[in-house]
């Protein structure tokens, strides 16, 4: 195996989504706990995608800190997109994510980086298909929303 | 707006390389879809954050014509067992999707070989799309930052043997 030099990988920047949110809901269970946190609504930009969030299509029900979101998308053109975004979410500080964090206009430091699978028609957006993506995001308090950064993976 | 912050870089550390042997590579070419079972034979990891070995037919790659959903069990040097899950995409470049072929390819395969087993290509003869995202679950211990990190991955494919050997980059 030391034979092969290590592969590089390269990102491009694919486009960013902003995501709106209203409700924050909490389920502290026995076995673990799970969120459910809905899109209000949202929108999309940058070089390869531009559209909306769809309000309500969908939710994060992350659990134990790993996210696991499915949502509508809603390119300029009309095309419908659907969205499953897995990654993690945790304070650098050690302390737990809470959903009050959102509430707070305290700067908190997160390592939040996400891998989104997606689901498009065939047409221009089909390339989401068959392309493995990495992102980051970073949460704003009021109003309460969240910005990814696409990258895809060449 | 937020729209006008600079875009935010994403960094990319060398975590580790895992080399995966194959022996079985069998086919299920159903009337919907495609799916394979690719049993992990054996293998070793190597590199600066895990060091040890894929624990033989401990899961396999039941993947569909052109995405990855492996799940194997690793060992670390410290006898640490760790579960991953090798989600992603490969494909040929020049067709995709390519490697495993479409439900029609595979049932005509079938016919012809009498058989569900396929071969795969090398990265070298087929050019091709291989980028993986692992998810990982380890004990509480030395391993634990791999069940809060996230990472992408690339694959190279060999033949005779055959071989994939995955390299994987922890995104800081």
């Amino acid at each position: 195996m030391a034979e092969h030099p290590v592969p590089k990988i390269k990102l491009d920047y694919a486009f960013s989504v902003r995501i709106d949110f209203h409700e924050r809901v909490v389920i502290d269970g026995p076995v673990r706990s799970r969120v459910y946190v809905p899109p209000s609504g949202g929108e999309i930009w940058g070089p390869r995608l531009q559209g909306k969030v769809v309000p309500y299509s969908g939710a994060d029900y992350a659990s134990n800190g790993l996210l696991n979101a499915h949502y509508m998308l809603q390119a300029d053109d009309g095309a419908w997109i659907y969205i499953y975004n897995t990654g993690y979410i945790r304070r650098k500080d050690g302390k737990p994510v809470e959903v009050d964090d959102t509430k707070s206009d305290k700067e908190i430091d997160y390592y939040f980086r996400i891998t989104p699978y997606f689901d498009a028609p065939f047409g221009p957006h089909e390339w989401l298909n068959r392309t493995v993506m990495v992102g980051t995001a970073k949460r704003y308090p009021n109003p309460d929303h969240t910005i990814f950064t696409y990258y895809a993976v060449l | 707006m937020a729209e006008q912050e600079p875009v935010p870089p994403i960094d990319l550390d060398f975590a580790f390389q895992i080399h995966i042997d194959f022996k079985e590579r069998i086919r299920i070419a159903g009337p919907m879809r495609n799916n394979v079972w690719v049993p992990a034979a054996g293998g070793t990891i190597k590199g600066p954050k895990l060091n040890g070995k894929v624990v033989a037919y401990s899961g396999a790659d039941y993947g569909g014509e052109f995405g990855l959903d492996a799940h194997y069990m690793l060992q670390a040097d410290d006898g640490t067992y760790i579960y991953i899950h090798n989600m992603g995409y490969l494909y040929a470049l020049n067709n995709p999707p390519g490697t495993r072929g479409t439900p029609e390819a595979g049932a005509a395969a079938v016919q012809e070989q009498g058989s569900q087993s396929f071969e795969a290509p090398s990265s070298k003869d087929v050019p091709m799309y291989f980028r993986i995202t692992p998810y990982f679950n380890a004990p509480v211990g030395p391993h634990d930052w791999l069940t809060r990190t996230v990472f992408v991955g690339t694959g190279e494919r060999f033949q005779n043997p055959d071989y994939t050997l995955f390299t994987y980059y922890e995104v800081l």
